[in-house]
């Protein structure tokens, strides 16, 4: 009952806050250097031209260049998406 | 106007060693453009792990990336690599080139020399200079002396101008271009002793009437190249 609660407050606050998450593959050039991240996006930037934009902007001011997103979702990555990013989770 | 065969088969000869060189260098020309245009850069393999990466959405994980960065690294290695390769085929195709020419070239050289003494051969004597000292009464003919008689001398330096204007001068224009009088007081036969008379004193009869021809109903004439005539 008590996780019951816990989970639904969770959600209630993730609908509040509304974020997305997007997972993405980044890249440098001279030496190639490719990532893979998770980005936490603002609720109006979630569709998936917006997300685009928006990844595209914040990588190119670290010196990365987008090269695809893989997915936006409204729900919390998973373990395994997590453990994959490393470093680049939640990093930019 | 005839063209000699030995004109023609010249030309022939020119043409296709000038043809033989332009198909070489343009050969090889285009091949080297080709060997440089094809062999591929060095980004062509960081290009090729992007697309992999892209490709496939499962590539996510850290070992699989740094995997993925090593191999293109290591392409990016070999494509150095390459470069040097390119460079040494293209110095040994520029030293294949020159080869080549040389040896087409030499290969002419060697046809036109092998022609020039087929001539040497058929004509007998090759006057390679003639040298006419008026003051000495000398006639210096490859390198050989002839002393000769100040008339000689005369009959032969007529002879040798008429040959550097081209032209062929019969007997009575011989002798009077030698006395001074006009052609038509002259007699042939006098000419004709002139010649008689030089030709003795060149000694060898046989080499003289080479050097000295009679063209039937024309004239004398000598028969050696204009640009090899030298006065003094």
């Amino acid at each position: 009952m008590r996780y019951i609660i816990i989970i639904c407050a969770t959600f209630l606050a993730t609908a509040v806050q509304a974020f997305c998450f997007v997972d993405y593959k980044a890249k440098q050039d001279d030496p190639l250097k490719l990532h893979y991240g998770v980005m936490e996006l603002m609720d109006q930037q979630c569709s998936f031209e917006e997300a685009q934009k928006v990844v595209k902007q914040r990588l190119l001011l670290q010196g990365w260049t987008l090269l695809n997103l893989l997915s936006v979702s409204a729900s919390n990555p998973t373990p395994q998406q997590k453990a994959n990013a490393g470093e680049n989770f939640l990093r930019y | 106007m005839k063209i000699s065969s030995v004109t023609e088969t010249h030309k022939t000869t020119r043409l296709i060693i000038f043809g033989g060189l332009v198909v070489i260098i343009g050969i090889l020309t285009v091949t080297g453009a080709w060997l440089l245009w094809t062999l591929p850069d060095a980004n062509a393999f960081n290009v090729r792990v992007e697309q992999i990466f892209v490709r496939n959405d499962a590539l996510t994980s850290q070992n699989e990336i740094n995997f993925l960065e090593i191999l293109a690294q290591s392409g990016t290695a070999f494509s150095d690599t390459l470069a040097n390769y390119r460079m040494v085929i293209f110095v040994l195709m520029l030293m294949a080139t020159s080869l080549l020419v040389a040896a087409l070239a030499f290969l002419a050289m060697l046809l036109l020399l092998n022609r020039r003494m087929a001539k040497i051969e058929s004509s007998g004597i090759q006057v390679s200079s003639l040298l006419i000292s008026r003051d000495e009464n000398l006639v210096i003919l490859n390198n050989m002396e002839f002393q000769l008689t100040p008339a000689a001398i005369e009959t032969f330096s007529v002879l040798a101008e008429a040959r550097m204007d081209g032209d062929v001068l019969s007997g009575a224009e011989l002798e009077a271009m030698i006395i001074g009088k006009s052609t038509a007081d002259c007699d042939e036969a006098a000419g004709a002793t002139r010649i008689k008379r030089l030709r003795d004193s060149l000694g060898n009869q046989m080499v003289s009437a080479l050097l000295i021809k009679n063209i039937a109903r024309r004239g004398y004439v000598l028969a050696i190249d204009k640009d090899v005539i030298e006065m003094i």
